[in-house]
């Protein structure tokens, strides 16, 4: 899967416009980004890439590039 | 004079509208001033019912609701034609008696694929953004069977009562978007389903009827309580189960 | 001295033995001096059942508990071998934390086969008349979540919920053959730390949640006595409750 169609994975998953995200794009602009938003990526990346991201980890992301860079 | 119950220009979907309960609470919001959105599998039925309502302006549409992987493209056709939602009442639903020991999995999986599985997914793709207006609020059919185990009714009870487990979560969980979930939990109420349930009793007095002092309960009964909590007045309440039972769970 | 929870005698089948919870369930029947016979879906047996192996009076069956067709050939395989059963204890079934727009029917689906299907299958088949005795007893580990509304638990708390809805029709239907069905609602337990997707979750909403638990977080040998006392003769009398092993959670 290539960035843009995991941009557009995350876009679909918080119900934003297509191209309302990119990787600069800091989390915390998600509007409403707090647990529920992290569980959502957790969940995510289990589906969609079999990897398993922690509470912890997700904690340190700052941008969409670190949630990317982790579904690999 | 004011009237709480006024649902001139809400639209409300209704599941299992074809009969009983879901029926006289389509008929009750037309009263009422809301335009209603019927689902069921009884296309029939759905003319039938649609025909009887006062106002114009109403929609149904087919679909068995037991193909729960449907429902996503049949509510993504609904809104597109209808527009967003204000309400959802889900009376659709199978009774089921049998004793445990015919109970299979797949007898189970059957009763909780409708009366349960389809509710939650309905709830799931309704709630999606620019699928509903803000104070949206959905009711769910559930029974005095979730909390009290009688014999022969497993597979129905447990499926209500994943039904209000449901619920209590859902309403946690959408209250930051304005929606509110509820259940009606009605005892034993005078419904084609109740008509059957004496055929196979044959006479003998039912369980339930003999705790519920009121005596037999009416659709309207449930009808009024379900608008009631389709409105602005019930707007504090919430993941909860109003029982709709004549006394039978208190006695 | 008496032991009014002693198990001398009986025969207790239990499901999902190589859990945490199982494992403690299954030392202390042992220590009470039940013979148990326990099954759960994988070959490897924690070093706790290999020690518990040793004895006698323990013996283990692997198959896939959760495959609804294989629990029928599977414990007649197991009645026809070891006669008839005084217990059956549940504590297998599947955890998970997910918001509801991600809540899709195939997970639903798979929540309520492992937490529900499985356990009502189980109880159809051990107890048919030549394999459970008069005045057995059943108990199914359920959880706080069957009463308690959670955010991202939609699936969880309403397989919970079925499953205690369960217990009570399935205490209505076998009271005429003196079988007792329990639930225990259990609160947050050591061995819960350790699933990767609820230490997320706990990181993430901080330890609100834990907190409510005022007596601290429990321990399996808890449930493990809360089992067998259910399970001796000291609760004839208790049937068709869900028994709230908590810490204080739901005050």
């Amino acid at each position: 899967m290539t960035n843009e169609e995991k941009i557009r994975l995350i876009e679909d998953a918080f119900e934003l416009k297509e191209n309302s995200l990119n990787q600069e794009t800091p989390l915390d602009d998600i509007p409403g980004y707090g647990s529920m938003a992290k569980l959502t990526l957790i969940v995510l990346c289990d589906d969609e890439f079999g990897k398993k991201l922690t509470g912890e980890q997700i904690k340190a992301f700052k941008t969409i590039k670190d949630v990317i860079d982790f579904m690999g | 004079m004011v009237n709480p119950l006024d649902f001139t220009g809400k639209q409300i979907l209704i599941t299992g509208a074809a009969i009983g309960i879901g029926k006289e609470t389509a008929v009750l919001l037309d009263k009422l001033g809301a335009k209603v959105i019927l689902i069921d599998k009884n296309e029939n039925g759905l003319k039938e019912i649609t025909s009887c309502l006062e106002s114009n302006g109403h929609h149904w549409f087919r679909h068995d609701l037991s193909d729960v992987d449907g429902i996503l493209p049949k509510i993504k056709e609904i809104i597109s034609i209808c527009g967003a939602l204000d309400g959802f009442v889900h009376c659709v639903g199978i009774r089921c008696r049998r004793p445990l020991s015919m109970i299979t999995p797949v007898v189970l999986n059957e009763v909780i694929s409708l009366n349960f599985g389809s509710f939650v997914e309905l709830i799931r793709c309704i709630t999606k953004k620019d699928h509903f207006n803000k104070g949206l609020s959905i009711v769910g059919i559930s029974s005095v069977s979730s909390q009290i185990g009688s014999a022969g009714v497993t597979a129905y009870a447990a499926s209500k009562a994943a039904m209000d487990g449901a619920v209590r979560c859902m309403a946690k969980e959408l209250a930051p978007k304005s929606i509110r979930l509820n259940t009606v939990a009605p005892g034993q109420i005078n419904t084609p389903a109740y008509a059957d349930l004496l055929k196979i009793n044959e006479g003998t007095e039912d369980a339930t009827l003999s705790r519920q002092y009121l005596g037999l309960g009416e659709p309207i009964d449930v009808a009024s309580v379900i608008a009631f909590l389709l409105s602005d007045s019930s707007r504090f309440i919430t993941g909860s189960s109003i029982p709709v039972d004549g006394g039978f769970l208190s006695s | 001295m008496i032991n009014p929870m002693e198990l001398t005698g009986k025969q207790i089948l239990v499901a999902g033995a190589t859990s945490e919870t199982g494992q403690s369930i299954i030392d202390q029947l042992i220590n009470l001096g039940a013979r148990v016979v326990m099954t759960d879906n994988t070959e490897e047996k924690p070093v706790v059942l290999q020690k518990i192996l040793d004895n006698k009076n323990a013996v283990f069956y692997a198959f896939d508990i959760y495959n609804n067709s294989e629990i029928e050939p599977n414990f007649k395989r197991i009645t026809d071998k070891h006669g008839v059963f005084n217990g059956f204890v549940y504590c297998a079934g599947i955890g998970g934390v997910r918001p509801l727009a991600q809540t899709k029917y195939s997970f639903t689906s798979e929540m309520m086969n492992a937490n529900l299907y499985s356990f009502v299958e189980m109880v159809r088949c051990i107890t048919r008349k030549k394999s459970f005795s008069q005045g057995g007893s059943i108990v199914a580990i359920s959880s706080v979540s069957s009463i308690k509304g959670l955010k991202s638990k939609t699936a969880y708390c309403a397989s919970k919920a079925a499953i205690d809805a369960s217990v009570r029709c399935m205490a209505a239907e076998l009271s005429e053959r003196k079988i007792r069905v329990n639930s225990i609602l259990k609160g947050w337990v050591e061995s819960d730390m350790k699933n990767e997707f609820i230490k997320s979750n706990m990181e993430l909403n901080g330890d609100d949640d834990l907190r409510r638990q005022i007596l601290g977080i429990i321990d399996s040998a808890e449930i493990a006595n809360t089992v067998a006392f259910l399970l001796s003769d000291a609760t004839k009398s208790i049937t068709g409750t869900s028994l709230l092993l908590d810490g204080g959670y739901t005050l």
